[in-house]
């Protein structure tokens, strides 16, 4: 119970800085939210003045916070300035998609990265090594929404002999039949090339990480029986070397998530993804500064209550984290 | 090994919830219906409510899913009827009474009576905040004479009563709802009687309308309509390359040479539709004469405003901002906009003249400075120029401008902002010179209205004017046309009041950009355009449009998505297989 | 020879970088990337004339590659200089003198480590003009703490030393300690630090000039790849506007990362 108090303690706090963020860039910079939200609509100076003062812009700025601080653990995020909608379900809709992004990338980047970096780690400097490790560099160098368009053109629209096998944008035929026939498969379909964008590019994380703990362990004693015992090489590595591995391996993908939102937002601009990212990319067009301040706060909240989770998993099965 | 394990584990595992995730939204279909038109739109509705509902793509929508009074002929934008088969006017020009179609149904079922369009109109009259409270501003009174009979009485002569752009809504749907009411779902808020009903709408996605097929009086020729949304004008140009959209409109003059080497794609060049401006601030004042914002003062001189215009190479700027797809600018109206439009003669018109706009400026005062900036009682000629950001020929005009300025001694700092900031701004007097312009309606109306003195902000800072233009003999043109029923004459006047314009210098007028679009003309046929010349992409030819003869169907796509899972398939089928085989072969090693 | 030369590839394709963006200007002087001047037809592929083609203005896309490095650069290092400066002073300060100041500058940046960068700037560009301030605040803003994080581990590794101890029994003061002892020691860290960052600076500031973020009257690659998809380039299937600022950030910020891990190893690799 004492842990479970302390835990709600610590996603408070580190929520917090990103409520004080939320409410300093979107409540106090754009100037006058009264004239802002009854733009392309009359209003007299005296519906103004009503305005101003039921938005409590006529109280004392700590006032103010809290207030805002209440509206927002209430759901409350006001109305959309371009759908004249509640901003939670402009936003609503916005959170599948995204999560859906996000999670395939990751899952499949650490996939791949922990399957290559293991076998770059256990013979360090071999060529199986400089080629998969330079591939995984190039492409974490590579900027995100970048290889987004070229693997659009090249394998979305076709370019030269290259046949375009993919959509161009979108998570759902419009069309009903115009793709796949189940719906699960439609969406699955339209996710490969930005999947595959995201995959790419982070994927030489896990590599790294898997690569310079294994190649720490080479020489371990336990790994020496296991040799004796008459394992292969590989079966060394994948049946004791590996496992270990792992768990710092995901503790860092959990507590790395806020490069992956960074990438999706990208990617879901390129491919019209209709996710968080792509509907805040949108909204600057307005600006529509309500869906602005929103998306910032799902997706600034997302990546604090990811890291606290990681934080926990990693104290709870890493028995070298736990306090002695 | 196990992380391949893993992976086919997760793979699964994704599918999972992605199929849960997923709202069936789609039916299971066996195969794509030729006669389903997809549009690929740049734009949303912003609302599916009709009253709120400002944007272009909510009026696309309102005319495919709900009727009007009157609509308009595609050749030349003459009214013709819609839900009123005739109508007639007073001879005090102040009673119109129109007679309605019989057997006209709601999507609902429910018969479509005069109570309908009176209680619409009724609506507009008491909420001014609904987007189409201007239409109905000079109704005095609505009524339903009988269940076919609409009577309508305005307080002084109008010529835009068969103009309306305002949808006929059911009143038993309405009859206690706030008219503001948000609406981004299909349900008893969107029924209407229109050739097209929406029947599922995913924000931010697409929204799909099925026809009606008892539509009077001609049904739609093809079944499902979709407005599918893209983010960006690639992906749209793409999908129609690809075949997975047929319309797309308001392509680049890249994505329109592009498209017009695709067999199969028909481009069209639409002329006469819009008209881009560089605004200046000539002095912003309320409407009732208080002066508002920071304009720089030079510009109140219409000299200076006649120099700038001097300075500007409309041509270029037609051959290289718009690839050649428009027409250089002078008069208010485009020239394509019969009988309406106006242009300056030979003699009167302000060409590209840097000698002449030195020359002006020189006289009016404005001795250019050691940096070779003009300046005038210690202020610089240095102004600032916003570009909104929704298009890229605003921003790239706008380099050019600023290029063009300079050799003739004015410094220009161009600042990029969305359409709704740089409104406000233009608003509030809080600038020096814009970029915009404006798409035409059918009627001259609305558009002469902006530039008159009673369009100047109020005390609360509402007001529709486009550059603060305030001149006593425009607004009694203005005033004239607007009470004058005969199109010969009210032409005339609208003529007269553009050379009024012209002479302030106000607004300058860059070009007439031509809209962009492209359709398959491979699937569908029957593309009308509005006006002749004119844009096909737009309600008018989806009420006319009927499929090709069936050479290639969309099932391209499908049997695209068949060839790569087929593949997909046995790469992985080859793969496990090769696993498979390796795990055997290491049995014997398990410890 | 050739072999031991290696390693120096990554800081000589930097310097090369550099080179080039001090010396563009004279090379190419700045009226020719003007649309408003430029000659060529819109949209050509590669040719003679052109090496790498020309872009919807008719602007030669090798001299927009070469020249939009100066901006990229200038925004990453500005940014970087403020990430570093602020970061490595906070890990000094909270590294060193401990305690409950000490504690508090570590929740801080914690707090900052988490801030996801690009919805950060997609916000601030929303509430402040596009331009290169929203970039450089964005970048900045969300590099610092990485920067802190990094350097306070390595200034936790060096006062725990027993030669410290020594120095202070002998009297030193705390500045002598910083500049004489800790400072240089860290060095190393907070140069392969400022490497990685100022990678990630340019990385970000080419996304956030195509997603219309920057200062849209400068030319930097990413502007080029704005323009690219702005104008339709991308359908009109013009590749070479595409393929050449790409490939010229991907080689830098490969030289970047290259010469951070000769200058020095990083406990974990990411600063990020």
């Amino acid at each position: 119970m004492a842990r479970a108090s302390r835990w709600v303690g610590t996603a408070v706090a580190r929520l917090l800085p990103v409520l004080l963020l939320g409410f300093v860039l979107f409540r106090l910079l754009p100037g006058d939210p009264a004239l802002a939200l009854t733009r392309g609509r009359p209003a007299t100076a005296d519906q103004l003045a009503a305005t101003r003062h039921a938005l409590g812009l006529d109280r004392p700025l700590v006032t103010q916070f809290v207030r805002y601080l209440g509206a927002v653990l209430r759901g409350d995020l006001g109305e959309s300035f371009e759908y004249h909608r509640p901003v939670w379900r402009v936003l609503a809709g916005g959170l599948g998609p995204t999560l859906l992004l996000a999670g395939t990338a990751t899952v499949f980047a650490a996939a791949i990265g922990i399957a290559t970096g293991a076998r770059a780690g256990w013979r360090p400097g071999g060529r199986t090594d400089k080629l998969s490790t330079g591939t995984a560099l190039t492409l974490w160098a590579t900027p995100t929404f970048w290889l987004g368009l070229v693997l659009l053109v090249a394998l979305g629209v076709g370019a030269g002999p290259l046949p375009g096998l993919f959509p161009v944008a979108g998570m759902r035929s419009a069309v009903p039949g115009a793709g796949p026939p189940w719906p699960a498969l439609d969406v699955a379909w339209h996710l490969v090339l930005p999947v595959a964008t995201l995959t790419a590019v982070q994927y030489a994380q896990y590599h790294l990480i898997m690569r310079a703990s294994l190649a720490a362990q080479r020489g371990a004693p336990y790994l020496t029986l296991a040799r004796a015992k008459g394992l292969r090489d590989a079966g060394v590595r994948d049946r004791h070397a590996v496992p270990n591995a792992l768990l710092p391996t995901i503790t860092v993908l959990l507590l790395n998530i806020g490069v992956v939102v960074s990438g999706t937002v990208a990617v879901e601009v390129v491919f019209s993804w209709p996710g968080l990212g792509y509907l805040a990319f949108h909204a600057l067009d307005v600006p529509d500064l309500p869906v602005l301040h929103g998306a910032f706060l799902l997706l600034s909240a997302g990546v604090v209550t990811t890291t606290m989770v990681a934080d926990a998993v990693a104290r709870r099965f890493d028995p070298r984290l736990r306090p002695p | 090994m196990q992380a391949i394990r893993v992976g086919l584990g997760v793979v699964g595992w994704i599918l999972l919830p992605a199929s849960l995730a997923t709202v069936p939204v789609t039916r299971v279909t066996a195969a794509p219906a030729r006669d389903t038109l997809v549009v690929a739109t740049l734009q949303e509705p912003d609302s599916l409510n009709p009253f709120l509902g400002a944007t272009v793509a909510a009026n696309q929508l309102f005319r495919l899913t709900y009727r009007y009074l009157t609509s308009y002929r595609p050749g030349d934008n003459h009214p013709v009827p819609d839900l009123a088969t005739s109508w007639r006017v007073s001879p005090d020009r102040l009673t119109w009474t129109f007679q309605l179609r019989e057997g006209v149904r709601w999507s609902d079922g429910r018969p479509v009576t005069a109570a309908d369009v009176a209680f619409t109109y009724r609506v507009v009259m008491r909420h001014p905040e609904t987007v189409n409270a201007a239409a109905a501003a000079v109704f005095a009174e609505v009524s339903a004479l009988d269940p076919a009979t609409v009577e309508i009485r305005t307080r002084e002569p109008t010529p835009t009563m068969l103009y309306l752009d305002i949808p006929i809504v059911p009143a038993h749907a309405w009859a206690d709802r706030d008219p503001a009411t948000p609406v981004d779902r299909p349900g008893p808020l969107t029924v209407g009687s229109g050739p097209f009903r929406l029947t599922a709408a995913a924000p931010g996605q697409f929204l799909r309308l099925a026809a009606d097929p008892t539509y009077q009086p001609a049904p739609p020729r093809i079944g499902t309509l979709v407005l599918q949304h893209f983010g960006t004008s690639d992906a749209a140009a793409q999908a129609v390359r690809k075949g997975d959209a047929d319309v797309v409109a308001n392509l680049t003059p890249a994505q329109y040479t592009a498209l017009g080497r695709v067999p199969g794609v028909t481009t069209v060049d639409a002329a006469a539709t819009r008209f881009t401006e560089l605004g200046a601030n000539p002095g912003a004042a309320r409407s009732d004469g208080t002066p508002i914002g920071d304009g720089h003062p030079a510009l109140t001189d219409a000299r200076v405003r006649a120099a700038i215009e001097h300075a500007i190479d409309r041509p270029t700027l037609v051959a290289r901002v718009l690839g050649g797809h428009g027409e250089a600018g002078a008069g208010y109206l485009p020239t394509a906009d019969k009988p309406w439009s106006w242009q300056p003669s030979g003699d009167q018109l302000r060409g590209y003249d840097p000698g002449r706009a030195n020359q002006i400026l020189d006289a009016a005062g404005y001795p250019r400075g050691p940096d070779g900036v003009r300046a005038r009682a210690g202020r610089r000629l240095d102004l600032r120029l916003y570009v909104p950001d929704s298009r890229a020929l605003y921003q790239q005009s706008a380099t050019y401008l600023v290029s063009w300025l300079r050799e003739i001694g004015i410094a220009m700092t161009p600042r990029l902002m969305s359409d709704t900031q740089l409104g406000s701004r233009v608003l509030a007097g809080r600038y020096d010179l814009f970029l915009g312009g404006w798409v035409l309606d059918p009627d001259p109306n609305f558009l002469l209205s902006v530039q008159t003195c009673a369009a100047r902000p109020d005390a609360g800072g509402n007001g529709s004017t486009d550059l603060f233009l305030c001149d006593p003999e425009y607004d009694r043109l203005y005033n004239r046309q607007a009470r004058t029923l005969d199109e010969a004459t009210r032409a005339q006047l609208v003529r007269a009041a553009q050379e009024r314009l012209y002479r302030q210098a106000l607004p300058i007028v860059l070009f007439y950009p031509a809209v962009l679009e492209a359709y398959r003309s491979d699937r569908f046929t029957g593309f009308v355009r509005r006006p002749s010349g004119g844009s096909a992409a737009g309600w008018w030819s989806y009420v006319a449009i009927a499929p090709a003869a069936p050479r290639s169907t969309r099932s391209a796509s499908s049997s695209r998505f068949g060839w790569t899972a087929g593949g997909g398939a046995a790469l992985a089928g080859v793969l496990i297989g090769a696993l498979v085989l390796r795990r055997r072969a290491r049995r014997d090693e398990r410890e | 020879m050739i072999r031991r030369g290696l390693p120096l590839l990554g800081p000589a394709c930097v310097a090369g970088y550099l080179l080039t963006a001090v010396l563009a200007p004279l090379l190419i002087p700045a009226g020719r990337l003007d649309p408003v001047r430029a000659t060529g037809p819109p949209l050509t592929p590669p040719s003679y004339r052109f090496p790498l083609g020309t872009d919807s203005a008719g602007r030669s896309v090798l001299e927009l590659t070469l020249c939009g490095s100066r901006w990229s650069l200038l925004i990453g290092v500005t940014a970087t200089v403020l990430a570093v400066g602020l970061g490595a002073a906070i890990a000094l300060a909270s590294g060193h003198f401990g305690g409950p100041g000490g504690a508090v500058l570590d929740r801080v940046v914690e707090w900052f480590v988490i801030l996801p960068q690009l919805p950060f700037a997609v916000a601030l560009g929303g509430v402040l003009a596009p331009g290169a301030l929203p970039v450089l605040l964005a970048i900045a803003v969300t590099s610092w703490a990485g920067v802190a994080r990094v350097v306070r581990a390595a200034v936790l590794a060096v006062e725990a030393e027993p030669y410290l101890e020594r120095v202070r029994a002998l009297g030193a003061g705390h500045v002598h300690q910083l500049r004489h002892h800790v400072l240089p020691a860290v060095r190393p860290v907070v140069l392969a630090t400022a490497s990685l960052t100022l990678a990630n600076a340019v990385l970000t500031e080419t996304t956030l000039s195509f997603l219309g973020l920057g200062d849209p009257t400068r030319v930097s690659w990413g502007s080029v790849l704005h323009d690219a998809a702005v104008t339709g380039a991308v359908t009109a299937g013009a590749w070479w506007c595409l393929l050449p600022p790409g490939l010229a950030l991907i080689v830098l910020v490969l030289g970047f990362e290259a010469s951070a891990r000769l200058i020095g190893s990083i406990p974990d690799g990411r600063v990020r």
